[in-house]
């Protein structure tokens, strides 16, 4: 190659041209402001809808209240269970609804009355999604303040349909479980929505979300479904999936709104490909899902296909803790047995004054450590039995430490409950011995003991 | 001069149906065009086209300088009255222009009200009850009053009556004509606009058969008489339509000194007469000849 073929090279070239840079600031501005000044117009154009719908959920507490009444069942309980449903279906099918009367409503009419406006269709369509967006938060609202203000057992019912029993004790749970619904309504709105606005048709376009929502969320229940069950110390990275997935699902919603306007409302040529790319992308969040599910089903089965025996084998990761702990118990003078296939152990007394306390004899014979393990932080947990005394009650307490140091007392617990150690980051559940129903301790030293029963 | 509307070869269908076939044409800052069609050639896609509601399959478009992306933004610089003016049924007149004020920073609120008197408006008329004259001039109001460079006026007396037609087609576009505005007026009763046209495009088929000066159309537009040497013979010749007639004499419609001349020339005729042909009647024979030989 000759000396003036080789390409001239600028090693200082800016990689974003400030220009270029202050332009798109500007028009991101520009579409913002044409956003806001469009969204009252939506507003207005579906003012019943949104004005009546708040008026139906208060609507429904009086019925709810006159159903309880016939059929002779506490008034508060049929309140608390009308503002259940509004919350797990009521509030997702009102976006559904919104998204997609919102969507439908800008085409036909509105389209020939707006038509000479200085507007480009997504400026419309997004401005009518804020607007659809922000009369569900209004009836969001209102159900959280009903339940709020009209009944403690109907908070109680949330929290626990939000924590679904066990999964309250794993921590992050609920706030990642708060993500997957605040993106799933969020993508239930906007697929509604762009459904409705492709097809010109309300009921088409609530369907199409209904069918994908369906696809969306049916991974994420089966897969929460399967950790309450059988392994939720291996819960957080599927709530990890489930969150990426549902806020994939909602960007990706957001993305084919914004390539189906233009295309939609200037009915330009949409060829097949483009089209199934569109539905694709959609759904993206959707089908990802399936995989974080599978993911999970095959991490559950592997779980659930261990034995219990399967700490004994030496790459069990079980194992390996047990074995650390020994190893600890026995550096603090203690030594750590194990009693049982199920785990039981006996700690002998030691030189520690900790570990002395907590192993200490009793008048029946030596206290036991009857269950023992690190949990996810590598801290460690102890439940110790008292020496059975004759006419009294066994106490149980449950000690710990930071797997470094000696053990301090935790918690004694309630003389009816047995201790079941599941795992888990912070999880030590228990059960009562007539096994009615269970609780669980929420274990972190941060805090104090909080001992749930349900 | 600028050119205010450039088309070069501007398609467009709908499903199987080609409604604009390659459509060019182009009229210069500060005129008024005539749009010449029959129901269904395309007026209102073209019409669309233009305010970047629809997009082209093919071609090149271009409006005051600017190439339609989709934005909406050139239509801040149009004002649009389409053939069946459609509004916000909740609104009442004086909402509406309220209503459209937030969207166009050069609205001008003095103009809007100054022309809501003119055309007799009531500002409290619902849009819900309001007859299709009262849409039509709450459109004009609409179009005019942020003081547009183009006006696409589609069928923009369609529902006024005769008194007001009058005031709108002979002062409001001659007003706006005057400022310097282009316009671009589709309309039925195209005689009326004899007046104030600059221009008149055929739109036939889905292209533009014919581009007619109108003044030249007004001076050289002419009726040809002859009688054929062959009676199955007849000539075709650009620039001419077919007239009724009776035999042995045959007649054309000329829209042009040149295509006379040319039609003479043929040498399949002897010519009996020429004469004059009135704006009105050239402009009928233009749309009705839309699909005929083109000028």
């Amino acid at each position: 190659m000759s000396e003036e073929t080789l390409p001239a090279v600028r090693l200082n070239a800016p990689l974003v041209r400030p220009n270029a840079l202050v332009g798109a600031l500007a028009r991101v501005r520009e579409g913002a402001a044409a956003i806001r000044r469009y969204a009252p117009t939506e507003a207005r154009r579906n003012r019943v809808l949104y004005a009546g719908w708040p008026l139906i959920i208060l609507g429904t507490m009086p019925f709810a209240a006159a159903i309880a009444v016939a059929s002779d069942i506490p008034v508060g309980q049929a309140v608390s269970g009308a503002l259940a449903a509004w919350a797990v279906a009521g509030l997702p099918i009102t976006a559904v609804l919104f998204g997609a009367v919102s969507g439908a409503g800008l085409r036909g009419p509105a389209e020939d009355a707006e038509a000479p406006l200085p507007l480009s269709p997504r400026q419309r369509a997004f401005g009518a999604l804020a607007a659809a967006s922000a009369a569900f938060l209004g009836n969001a609202a209102l159900v959280a303040a009903l339940v709020a203000a009209t009944s403690h057992d109907a908070g109680e019912l949330l929290s626990g349909i939000a924590s679904l029993g066990n999964w309250g004790s794993v921590a992050g749970y609920v706030g990642a479980m708060g993500a997957v619904a605040a993106c799933s309504v969020a993508w239930l709105t906007t697929a509604s929505f762009t459904a409705a606005y492709a097809a010109s048709h309300a009921v088409l376009g609530g369907v199409a979300a209904l069918v994908g929502g369906t696809l969306l969320m049916l991974p994420l229940g089966a897969g929460a479904a399967l950790f309450i069950n059988h392994a939720p110390e291996l819960a957080m990275p599927f709530l990890a999936a489930a969150v990426a997935s549902s806020a994939v699902s909602a960007g990706a919603a957001g993305l084919a709104l914004a390539k189906t306007a233009p295309l939609a409302a200037r009915s330009a040529r949409l060829s097949w490909a483009k089209a199934s790319l569109l539905s694709v992308l959609t759904l993206s969040g959707s089908l990802g899902a399936w995989p974080a599910f599978w993911n999970a089903g095959r991490a559950v089965k592997a779980r659930l296909e261990q034995p219990w025996g399967g700490w004994d084998k030496k790459d069990s990761l079980q194992s390996q803790r047990e074995k650390r702990l020994e190893g600890l118990m026995e550096g603090l003078g203690g030594r750590l047995v194990r009693e049982t296939p199920a785990g039981t152990v006996v700690l002998l007394p030691g030189s520690d004054p900790a570990l002395g306390e907590l192993v200490r004899r009793g008048r029946g014979g030596f206290e036991r450590v009857t269950r023992a393990f690190f949990d996810l932080d590598g801290r460690v947990w102890a439940e110790v039995r008292a020496p059975f005394v004759e006419g009294q009650a066994t106490v149980r307490t449950i000690w710990t430490g930071d797997g470094k140091g000696p053990l301090t007392r935790y918690l004694t617990l309630p003389p009816d409950m047995e201790l079941e150690v599941y795992g888990g980051r912070a999880a030590v559940d228990t059960s009562p011995y007539d096994y009615s129903d269970d609780s669980y301790i929420l274990l972190d030293p941060a805090k104090p003991p909080l001992l749930k029963r349900q | 001069m600028s050119t205010a509307i450039r088309l070069e070869g501007v398609r467009r269908s709908f499903g199987r149906k080609e409604v604009l076939r390659g459509v060019t044409a182009s009229a210069e800052t500060g005129k008024v065009v005539g749009l010449l069609g029959r129901n269904g050639e395309g007026k209102s896609t073209l019409f669309k086209i233009l305010l970047d509601l629809l997009e082209p399959d093919a071609g090149t478009v271009e409006v005051l300088g600017e190439r339609p992306d989709g934005s909406g933004r050139l239509r801040r610089r149009i004002g649009y009255v389409a053939e069946r003016p459609a509004f916000h049924d909740f609104l009442s007149a004086g909402e509406v222009l309220e209503w459209r004020a937030k969207f166009f920073p050069e609205w001008d609120a003095a103009r809007a009200d100054s022309l809501m008197r003119r055309l007799k408006l009531d500002p409290g008329t619902r849009v819900k009850g309001a007859s299709k004259g009262q849409l039509a001039k709450l459109a004009w109001v609409c179009a005019a009053a942020h003081d547009p460079d183009l006006l696409l006026l589609d069928e923009p007396t369609s529902g006024l009556d005769a008194l007001v037609r009058e005031e709108v087609l002979g002062e409001l576009i001659g007003e706006l004509h005057a400022g310097g505005k282009t316009i671009l007026i589709a309309n039925h009763r195209m005689e009326e606009l004899g007046g104030i046209l600059d221009e008149v495009w055929v739109l036939s088929d889905g292209v533009i058969t014919a581009a007619v000066e109108l003044e030249k159309l007004r001076t050289e537009a002419c009726q040809v008489t002859a009688r054929l040497h062959d009676w199955g013979a007849r000539p075709v010749v650009p620039g001419t339509a077919a007239m009724p007639s009776e035999r042995p004499l045959a007649a054309w419609a000329a829209f042009s000194r040149e295509a006379a001349d040319a039609l003479a020339a043929s040498g399949a005729l002897d010519v009996v007469e020429r004469r004059p042909l009135p704006l009105e009647e050239a402009m009928k024979l233009l749309l009705k000849d839309a699909g005929g030989n083109h000028v």
